[in-house]
């Protein structure tokens, strides 16, 4: 299982999407937070501590959406080049394959969150700065909600792994889960309004914070984004297992 | 691919057990289709064995069956005597090339291989051992994707050299290389297999395979036509082609007219 991590990983850095990948977010992060702090609105903000920014909360709800994309990407990208072929040439035992893939997804969405979050940190401190606010924060309080953006972000890369192989067309899965975010959860959460805080959109907010209001308490909703992720798993890699690879 | 020498370390190792390959009563179907039906035969070390049959007869199918990537709804096939996904270390036992294009174009060969070669436990210098071995040391750290049709070849024969493995399996190697290219890979196959290995190798060059391989299958519709040497098939005036379409009857209409 090691060497299949340490490929997995060298997979990652060994071609430059990854890094675009990480690249555009970071320029997305940078550019809104930049805007956020730049608007007229926010002269009521600017002595706010930097944990009660408004600047914060896009980067909490964009990131994940990002290393989801990168997780699909892990598995898509090797149906689309033919590239599984060797790889399960190499490692013929597929469920090794797929754990292989959640750790090194898990482990580049930690990396994506840690720049997310920073990126957007240092972007917002120094437009407060430069509109002359008060710095100040809660460092136990800023930790905390980078450590959820860590754990959301590496669940919805492992989310993604799970449902790039079971779609294994990349676009369809892409297009899917965004169609699932904004249009099959909004939906199912106004038929049964009960489960709609248990979807896994609903359950990523919970854990970093954003529309804290009618969410699951963060706790609660990692072990519910877990169980998210281990299903999405599951399923992939019980398709996976049967499947032919042409 | 300027050395001739094989980079391997087969001399001195165990025998290999035969049947080296063996496919049994293996049936797949696509749908109603079957592609293959009741297919059986095995491949022996020490000599190359050519895999033949038209378009559309089964020969791709069978070879992933043999490599796990493809389940038969009935029958078995096994490499040294166990299904492919329950060999102890694939890599260094099989080496197969399926397909000219089957990595990530965006990365580079050596990277490639060394993506391959860390999934096996093996050292990154048996990745610049086996470039230099197919001759892509010189376009080693260009994306693989900029690469000739014979370049991708190159490379995925050396993915299959990687293990230093015991058994070949390659579809239409020949594919894009140049006759220098099919030269090397001629002779490379031969001492191959004259070292105690196994080699199952499909084409469409009838006149090539009758040049590299020993022994040949013939299959169609699915179904084993013949397993003979080629010897046996083509003598006197009667080339391998002859033999071939005569066993698949590509033509029954036009040959009696």
């Amino acid at each position: 299982m090691k060497d299949q991590i340490a490929s997995e990983i060298r997979k990652l850095t060994s071609t430059r999407s990854a890094y675009w990948l990480l690249a555009g977010l970071a320029l997305v992060v940078a550019f809104t937070s930049a805007s956020v702090v730049g608007a007229d609105q926010m002269t009521t903000n600017i002595d706010a501590p930097l944990e009660h920014q408004p600047f914060l909360v896009f980067p909490l709800t964009v990131t994940t959406v990002f290393t989801m994309i990168l997780g699909i990407r892990s598995f898509t990208d090797e149906f689309r080049h033919g590239s599984i072929v060797p790889t399960l040439l190499a490692s013929p035992d597929r469920r090794r394959v797929l754990g292989a893939k959640l750790v090194a997804v898990s482990a580049a969405s930690v990396v994506y969150a840690v720049v997310a979050f920073g990126t957007a940190l240092a972007v917002g401190a120094i437009g407060l700065a430069v509109q002359g606010g008060e710095l100040s924060w809660s460092a136990g309080a800023v930790a905390a909600m980078g450590g959820n953006l860590v754990v959301a972000s590496a669940l919805w890369g492992a989310i993604g792994v799970g449902v790039g192989l079971a779609v294994r067309h990349q676009l369809a899965a892409i297009v899917g889960m965004f169609l699932w975010s904004l249009v099959v959860e909004s939906a199912l959460g106004a038929l049964v309004p009960g489960v709609a805080r248990y979807l896994p959109d609903a359950a990523g907010s919970a854990i970093v914070g954003v529309d804290a209001a009618n969410l699951l308490t963060p706790g609660f909703a990692v072990a519910v984004l877990a169980g998210w992720a281990a299903l999405a798993a599951v399923v992939g890699g019980q398709l996976m297992q049967r499947r032919d690879v042409a | 691919m300027q050395t001739r020498t094989i980079g391997t370390a087969t001399e001195g190792r165990a025998p290999l057990g035969s049947p080296a390959i063996a496919v049994r009563g293996v049936t797949k179907r696509f749908g109603d289709v079957a592609a293959v039906e009741d297919l059986g035969f095995e491949v022996r070390p020490g000599v190359v064995t050519g895999f033949l049959g038209p378009n559309g007869a089964g020969k791709s199918t069978t070879l992933r069956i043999v490599l796990g990537l493809v389940h038969p709804d009935e029958g078995s096939a096994t490499v040294l005597g166990l299904p492919y996904a329950s060999l102890p270390e694939p890599t260094r036992t099989v080496g197969a090339v399926l397909e000219t294009q089957s990595f990530n174009p965006l990365r580079s060969g050596r990277n490639h291989l060394r993506v391959l070669a860390t999934a096996s436990g093996l050292p990154s210098a048996r990745v610049d051992e086996v470039l230099e071995l197919v001759g892509l040391s010189g376009a080693a750290r260009r994306r693989a994707g900029k690469y000739s049709l014979g370049m991708r070849q190159r490379l995925g024969l050396a993915g299959a050299l990687l293990g230093d493995p015991r058994v070949l399996i390659l579809d239409e190697p020949a594919n894009g290389l140049d006759p220098q290219g099919i030269r090397w890979l001629r002779d490379f196959l031969r001492g191959f297999a004259a070292d105690g290995n196994a080699v199952l190798v499909s084409s469409h060059l009838l006149s090539e395979m009758a040049q590299l391989a020993d022994e040949v299958i013939v299959i169609n519709r699915g179904r084993l036509v013949k397993q003979a040497p080629v010897h046996e098939l083509a003598n006197g005036s009667r080339t391998l082609e002859d033999a071939f379409f005569e066993l698949t009857e590509e033509f029954p209409e036009e040959g009696a007219r």
